[in-house]
């Protein structure tokens, strides 16, 4: 079967830091898989390697099949959209606007868009529910609603993998799910790869088929969420003593209470 | 959403009719006013070789005519580099003259008026190499300030835009300091003219510097312009860029190299001229939005427009002495830009 991702020997940081060294990791296709652990871990670096958005220091990712290193990042934006954590745009910007910057490495006459852009554009529109407003502009949305049309930019893009860096940052709770709707239609309907890094996970065990448990640049455990939801894995992980049952609607595991571990538990 | 761009496309077409009726009348301000006085048929019958009279053919093609036409250039391609440099910076407050070129080709001509000057005088050199020394001169030293500023700017192959605009900075009060420093070793007279080409003055306009600065205009304003669009993109931040595909740090470069090269071209004619590159952009873009295919002309238009008023009014206010335009658009440019950063805090 084809992977979505595979990584060798991958490396990677920021100038002089090494975030994380040696990782071999696959990810599956047609999957949805996220990536969790504590804050500093190296998730969302991963993330952006892998989306090419930091430069790897050692290494190779093969994207499906393909070493990375040997594709332009016109031809990688046509395989992949990633939605980083914290996107700007002017806030005169309109909606439909934002949108169509996402055909950007498909399109060869940048001053009009094909009647497959205006396609593309009116399908994002309505997976992700932002017709409403399509004619407003940036400044005028909610933060729901903004993270909503940044998504729509990145499926104009046209990609078969979604990468998203913690889609549901800052936003209340009902919205949050609303985005991993979203999120999981599109991995139902449209057999899109998603990789995700989620802060919560109650919500990446509901929404994923596979996650990636980090911890100081380790890749701690991998597995499906009844595998790494569990006390064990929790405290290797998180450093708590988590309370977990299986929801009784979702049949996903949930954590509904955690401790801190104490140093004399360990 | 193609009513919507429709109606921008006609703003555009509006905007754009607008400024050229403004230039041309700026032009013929301009063309009519001045020490010589001339009536309209006067202007209209000289450029139309209708019984061509030698003096007015003198005032016109010799001395307003070449000045009009080096105003419009400078203020064109000022305007351009202007819209450029906001855009890659993703900074609304900078300007051409913070690339550093500005006072890196002033400190260049003071240099070579401090060092040549005597000679060039009395040598027997053709006049088209003695009136295009100063400029090339210019030329070279406004290239040279920019490539110092690249290079301290980057940091790991990474072009940082933080670091350019303080590297800028540095170094624009580093040659300036030189400048003022030689300036002041050198005889009155030619401390005089190195002043007056450093304000920023275009009175001296002749054919000569028309046709050395053309080319380059001609040049790298469709290579801005064919551009324009990227910057668009460039107002996300840069990670949502890569991830569309477009490789950042090579168009940066590469647009960042055109801007230099059109703010060289017209520095080396036009001494200093700051403020023009500033504002230009930002009305272009209250009159035609944000996107970057619009405003990167009608910022050019914009630039030309002012930069002939602003010579018509130093020419004229003071008149018979005249004021450098550069003067002239500081005059106007400073309030405005104080405006803007109270706007922006507000």
């Amino acid at each position: 079967m084809q992977t979505a991702f595979r990584m060798e020997n991958l490396s990677s940081g920021y100038e002089q830091v090494r975030v994380f060294e040696g990782l071999n990791l696959t990810i599956e296709d047609g999957k949805i898989t996220t990536i969790i652990g504590p804050n500093g871990c190296g998730k969302s670096t991963l993330l952006k390697t892998i989306g090419r958005i930091l430069k790897k220091q050692q290494g190779t990712v093969y994207l499906q099949d393909q070493n990375m290193q040997n594709l332009s990042t016109k031809e990688i934006a046509k395989k992949l959209a990633i939605l980083s954590q914290t996107p700007i745009a002017p806030g005169q910007l309109k909606v439909e606007e934002l949108i169509a910057y996402g055909r950007y490495p498909h399109r060869n006459n940048v001053n009009r868009l094909t009647k497959k852009d205006e396609e593309m554009i009116e399908w994002a529109l309505t997976v992700t529910n932002t017709n409403d407003y399509r004619n407003r502009e940036l400044g005028q949305l909610s933060g729901g609603q903004r993270q909503r049309v940044w998504l729509a930019m990145a499926l104009a893009q046209e990609t078969n993998i979604l990468l998203l860096d913690e889609p549901t940052t800052y936003l209340d709770m009902a919205h949050q799910l609303e985005v991993l709707e979203i999120v999981k239609n599109l991995n139902a309907q449209h057999s899109c790869t998603i990789v995700m890094v989620l802060h919560d996970i109650n919500h990446a065990a509901r929404y994923s088929d596979h996650l990636i448990a980090m911890r100081q640049g380790v890749v701690m455990k991998t597995g499906t969420p009844q595998e790494i939801l569990c006390a064990d894995v929790m405290r290797e992980v998180f450093n708590i003593n988590a309370r977990i049952m299986e929801d009784p609607v979702t049949k996903t595991p949930v954590c509904y209470g955690y401790d801190v571990l104490k140093e004399v538990d360990k | 959403m193609k009513k919507v761009r429709k109606k921008t496309s006609s703003v555009f077409v509006m905007t754009v009719s607008i400024l050229i009726l403004f230039i041309l009348g700026a032009s013929y301000l301009h063309m009519t006013n001045g020490v010589f006085d001339m009536s309209v048929m006067d202007v209209v019958k000289t450029l139309l070789r209708i019984d061509p009279n030698p003096k007015f053919d003198l005032v016109i093609f010799e001395f307003r005519l070449p000045r009009i036409v080096i105003a419009a250039l400078v203020g064109v391609g000022l305007g351009m580099a202007g819209v450029v440099l906001q855009g890659i910076t993703r900074n609304g407050l900078a300007d051409p003259g913070i690339l550093g070129i500005n006072a890196g080709a002033g400190a260049a001509v003071v240099i070579f008026m401090f060092f040549f000057q005597l000679r060039l005088t009395s040598a027997d050199i053709s006049s088209w190499l003695s009136i295009l020394m100063m400029p090339m001169f210019g030329f070279v030293g406004g290239a040279l300030a920019a490539l110092l500023i690249f290079s301290f700017a980057q940091k790991n192959g990474h072009l940082d835009m933080q670091r350019l605009i303080l590297t800028g900075i540095a170094i624009n009060s580093g040659f300036g300091a030189l400048s003022l420093f030689l300036s002041l070793k050198m005889s009155a007279q030619d401390f005089e003219s190195a002043a007056v080409w450093m304000a920023g003055s275009i009175y001296n306009a002749n054919w000569i510097f028309v046709v050395t600065m053309l080319p380059w205009l001609i040049l790298l304003g469709f290579y801005v312009h064919r551009k324009a669009y990227l910057l668009d993109y460039f107002q996300l931040e840069e990670d949502s860029i890569t991830s569309l595909g477009i490789p950042v740090e090579k168009e940066k470069k590469k647009l960042l190299m055109a801007s230099v090269g059109l703010v060289s071209a017209c520095v080396s004619v036009s001494g200093s001229i700051g403020f023009i590159g500033l504002m230009a952009p930002h009305i272009a873009k209250q009159l035609v939005g944000i996107q970057h295919r619009y405003v990167m002309p009608v910022s050019a238009l914009i630039g030309a427009g002012l930069l002939i008023i602003a010579d018509f009014i130093g020419k004229t206010v003071f008149a018979p002495s005249e004021l450098a335009v550069g003067i002239v658009v500081s005059i106007i440019g400073i309030p405005y830009f104080l405006y803007l950063l109270v706007k922006s805090k507000a």
